[in-house]
C-alpha cells in the first residue's frame, strides 16, 4: 500500500484506499452473456455501449473493462453475476481534499506512481514493497489458506508535512476570491514560518482538482512559486536598502533629490509612480522612489549590488524539496550595461522565484539568518517508527542581527506610512515591501500588463509568519499595494489568529 | 494363521489410512473456511477504507471550509481579545491524562471496570478539573 501524507498535524492529505479493476475473459464468456454485459455494463460504468462491445470482442484471455471502480459500482457489477467477468482489488490513491495543496502534494497515476509533486519526488519512499507466496490452489481455483515461503510486502512510508492544512485553506481561500476579483491570468501565495523555513501553505491559481488531476492543463498543475521566474521589480529593493544599511554607506536620515519623477540613467529614463523631491532614505523605500533607490544604488557600485542579491541567493536554487525548482537570473556584473545600475537595484534585468523572495524577506525577519525552505518535516512507517527527519536548515547570515533589526523599521513604515498600508492588520505589527512590475512584452515592458507583489512578515517584533502574495496581470487596480498587500492582510490576520488558539 | 494376520494388518493401515483422510479432509475443510473468513475480513477493511475516506472528505478543511465560512456566513476566526488562556500546571495534564486512559481502559474492559471500584478515583478528577 502506497504510503499516506499528512499535514504537520498529521491530518491527511493522500491517503490509498481499496477499489476493484474489472476484467473480463472473452473467450470464457457466451454471445448471450456478452449482449448482457454490453447493456448493464455501459449502464453502471458509464461507458459506451460500443466500448465494451468493442473489448468483449477481443479473441483474449484477458482484457481490462475498466479500471479502479469504486467499492459500491462494484458491487453493483457483481451482482450481474455474469459468467467471465471478474474483478482484481487494487488499490487507488485519494485526495480528500480534492485541491488543497495541488501543487505541494503532487498525484499519483493509475498504476500508483507519483507523477508530480511530492508523489513523484518522494516516490522511493512513498511506493513500498510488492511481497510474495506460493499458495495452495484446488482444482477450481480456489485459494486454500495454506501458504508456504511467504514474503510479506512493505507498505509504503509515510510522509509528514510543513503543510498546516487550515493555513492552507485560509491563503487558497483568499488567493482564490483575489484571484477571481482582480481577472489575473494567474496567482501564487507562499506562507513561510522565517525562524525554521517550514512552508506552512503554497498555493498557486490556477489550480486543479487532485482527484481529476489528468484532466486539468498542464499550465493549472504547473507550480509557479519554485517553476516560474519573474522580474519581481520593486520588492527587490530590499537588496538595495541591505546592502546600504549593512555597508554603512547610507543612514535611515539621509536626504536624497528624487528629481520630481524624472532622471536619465545611461540612455534610459527613470520614471517614479509619483513626482517626489527629496526624500529621506527611508521615505524612499517606503514611497517606492526608483529614482532614489538607483541614486543609493549608484553611491553603492555595481559590484555591492550584486554581492548582496547573491548573498540573498538570486540566482541559485533555493534547494526546496519539491520538484523543478529553477534558480533565475541575477547577472555578474561584467554582464551589465550602462543602464543596469538604473534597472537592477530595482528589481528590473533580473528575474526570481516567488520561493527566492519569500525566503529572503524571511531572512530579514529572521534577523538577517536565511532558512533553506523545506516541506517535507518528517518520513515514517505505519509503527510511527521514525524513518527521516528534515531540520531547519540555516544557509548564511546574509546581513547583521543590527542591519536586520533596520530594515524590518524601515518595512515596518512601508506599511504604516508607504505603499502598502492595505496590509496593515489591527493590532499586530507588520513589515513588508510592495512590487509593480511591467512585464516585458516581446523585447520592451508592457503599459498594461504587470506583476502585483507583497512580500512581509508578522509581527515585526516577534516575525511568526512571512508571506508572498503575486498576481500575474491582474485587471483594473495593478498595484502590489492594491492587489496583492490585501490578500497577505486577510491571510496573515487569520493566520495569527489560528496560530493563538493551536500554540 | 498368516492370511489373518494379513487382515489385521490391512484393517489398521485402513483405519490409519481412513483417520488421516478425514484429518486432511477436516484441514482442507477448515483451510476453506478460514480463506472464506479473511475473504469477509477484507470485505469489512475495504469497505471501513471507503467510509474512513468518506469521512476524511467531509471532516476536511476544503469541505468544512466551504460550507462554513461562505460569504456572509458571519463566521470567522476568534479575535485574539477573545481567546482566554487557561493557565495549567503540569500535574493537571498528568492527572487528566491518566483519567483518560483509565477511562478507555474502563471501556474495553466492561466486565473489569464492574468488578473494580473506580468510581471515587473519577470523582477526584471532576474535583480537580472545577478548580481551574
Amino acid at each position: 500500500m502506497r504510503g499516506t501524507i499528512f499535514d504537520r498535524k498529521l491530518r491527511p492529505l493522500a491517503i490509498n484506499v481499496a477499489v476493484y479493476s474489472l476484467y473480463a475473459n472473452p473467450r470464457a464468456m457466451t454471445e448471450e452473456g456478452k449482449r448482457l454485459a454490453v447493456g448493464k455494463l455501459s449502464e453502471i460504468l458509464k461507458l459506451s455501449p460500443e466500448f465494451v462491445r468493442q473489448r468483449l470482442d477481443k479473441t483474449k484471455y484477458f482484457v481490462w473493462i475498466m479500471r479502479k471502480l469504486p467499492i459500491d459500482v462494484a458491487n453493483q457489477v457483481k451482482t450481474l453475476k455474469i459468467a467471465g467477468l471478474d474483478f482484481i482489488k487494487e488499490s487507488k490513491r485519494y485526495y480528500p481534499n480534492k485541491s488543497l495543496a495541488a501543487h505541494v502534494v503532487g498525484f499519483a497515476g493509475i498504476d500508483n506512481l507519483g507523477l508530480e509533486g511530492l508523489e513523484l519526488q518522494f516516490e522511493d519512499y512513498l511506493k513500498g514493497e510488492y511481497g510474495w507466496t506460493q499458495i495452495l490452489r484446488d482444482a477450481r481455483q480456489r485459494e486454500l489458506l495454506i501458504e508456504k515461503n511467504v514474503f510479506p510486502p512493505r507498505d509504503g512510508f509515510n510522509l509528514v508535512l510543513t503543510i498546516d492544512e487550515t493555513i492552507q485553506f485560509i491563503a487558497e481561500r483568499a488567493l482564490e476570491k483575489a484571484f477571481e476579483k482582480h481577472h489575473a491570468k494567474a496567482a501564487s501565495i507562499i506562507v513561510m514560518n522565517p525562524k525554521t523555513g517550514e512552508i506552512l501553505a503554497l498555493a498557486n491559481q490556477p489550480t486543479y482538482n487532485l482527484e481529476q488531476a489528468t484532466q486539468a492543463p498542464m499550465e493549472n498543475r504547473t507550480n509557479r512559486v519554485a517553476a516560474f521566474v519573474y522580474e519581481p521589480g520593486s520588492v527587490f529593493k530590499i537588496v538595495t536598502l541591505a546592502a546600504a544599511l549593512e555597508e554603512g554607506k547610507v543612514k535611515e536620515t539621509d536626504k536624497f533629490f528624487c528629481e520630481n519623477g524624472s532622471y536619465k540613467v545611461g540612455n534610459h529614463i527613470l520614471h517614479d509612480h509619483g513626482r517626489h523631491g527629496t526624500l529621506t532614505f527611508r521615505e524612499v523605500i517606503e514611497q517606492s522612489s526608483n529614482i532614489c533607490t538607483t541614486k543609493v544604488a549608484q553611491k553603492l557600485g555595481a559590484d555591492l549590488i550584486y554581492q548582496y542579491g547573491h548573498r540573498f541567493r538570486f540566482g541559485m536554487k533555493t534547494g526546496l524539496d519539491l520538484a523543478g525548482e529553477v534558480q533565475g537570473t541575477l547577472k555578474p556584473t561584467k554582464y551589465w550595461s550602462k543602464t543596469s545600475i538604473g534597472a537592477v537595484p530595482i528589481g528590473q534585468e533580473v528575474t526570481v522565484t516567488a520561493i527566492q523572495m519569500v525566503s529572503a524577506i524571511a531572512a530579514i525577519a529572521n534577523d538577517g539568518v536565511y532558512m533553506k525552505p523545506f516541506v517535507v518535516k518528517y518520513i515514517k512507517d505505519n509503527q510511527d517508527e521514525l524513518i527521516r527527519s528534515f531540520e531547519p536548515e540555516p544557509l548564511g547570515q546574509v546581513v547583521s542581527a543590527e542591519t536586520a533589526q533596520r530594515m524590518k523599521d524601515i518595512l515596518n513604515g512601508v506599511v504604516e506610512r508607504g505603499t502598502a498600508k492595505l496590509a496593515k492588520i489591527p493590532g499586530v505589527s507588520v513589515a513588508g515591501k510592495t512590487g509593480t512590475a511591467q512585464k516585458v512584452v516581446g523585447k520592451t515592458y508592457s503599459h498594461s500588463k504587470f506583476y502585483a507583489t507583497f512580500i512581509g512578515f508578522a509581527p515585526v517584533e516577534d516575525p511568526k509568519l512571512a508571506a508572498i502574495v503575486v498576481f500575474d496581470e491582474p485587471r483594473g487596480t495593478y498595484y502590489g499595494g492594491t492587489v496583492s498587500a490585501p490578500v497577505f492582510k486577510e491571510v496573515i490576520e487569520n493566520s495569527l489568529k489560528y496560530l493563538a488558539t493551536n500554540e | 494363521m498368516k492370511l489373518i494376520q494379513f487382515i489385521k494388518i490391512m484393517l489398521t493401515v485402513t483405519a490409519f489410512s481412513l483417520t488421516y483422510i478425514h484429518l486432511q479432509m477436516q484441514i482442507f475443510d477448515l483451510a476453506y473456511k478460514g480463506k472464506m473468513k479473511e475473504k469477509q475480513i477484507r470485505e469489512l477493511s475495504d469497505e471501513n477504507g471507503r467510509i474512513h475516506y468518506n469521512i476524511l472528505s467531509l471532516q476536511s478543511s476544503n469541505s468544512l471550509g466551504i460550507k462554513l465560512l461562505k460569504e456572509h456566513s458571519g463566521m470567522k476566526f476568534v479575535d485574539n481579545d477573545n481567546i482566554v488562556k487557561l493557565v495549567t500546571t503540569d500535574k493537571f495534564f498528568i492527572d487528566n491524562n491518566l483519567a483518560a486512559k483509565k477511562n478507555s481502559e474502563r471501556q474495553t474492559n466492561f466486565l473489569f471496570s464492574f468488578l473494580t471500584l473506580r468510581s471515587q478515583a473519577e470523582a477526584k478528577q471532576i474535583e480537580k478539573f472545577k478548580k481551574y
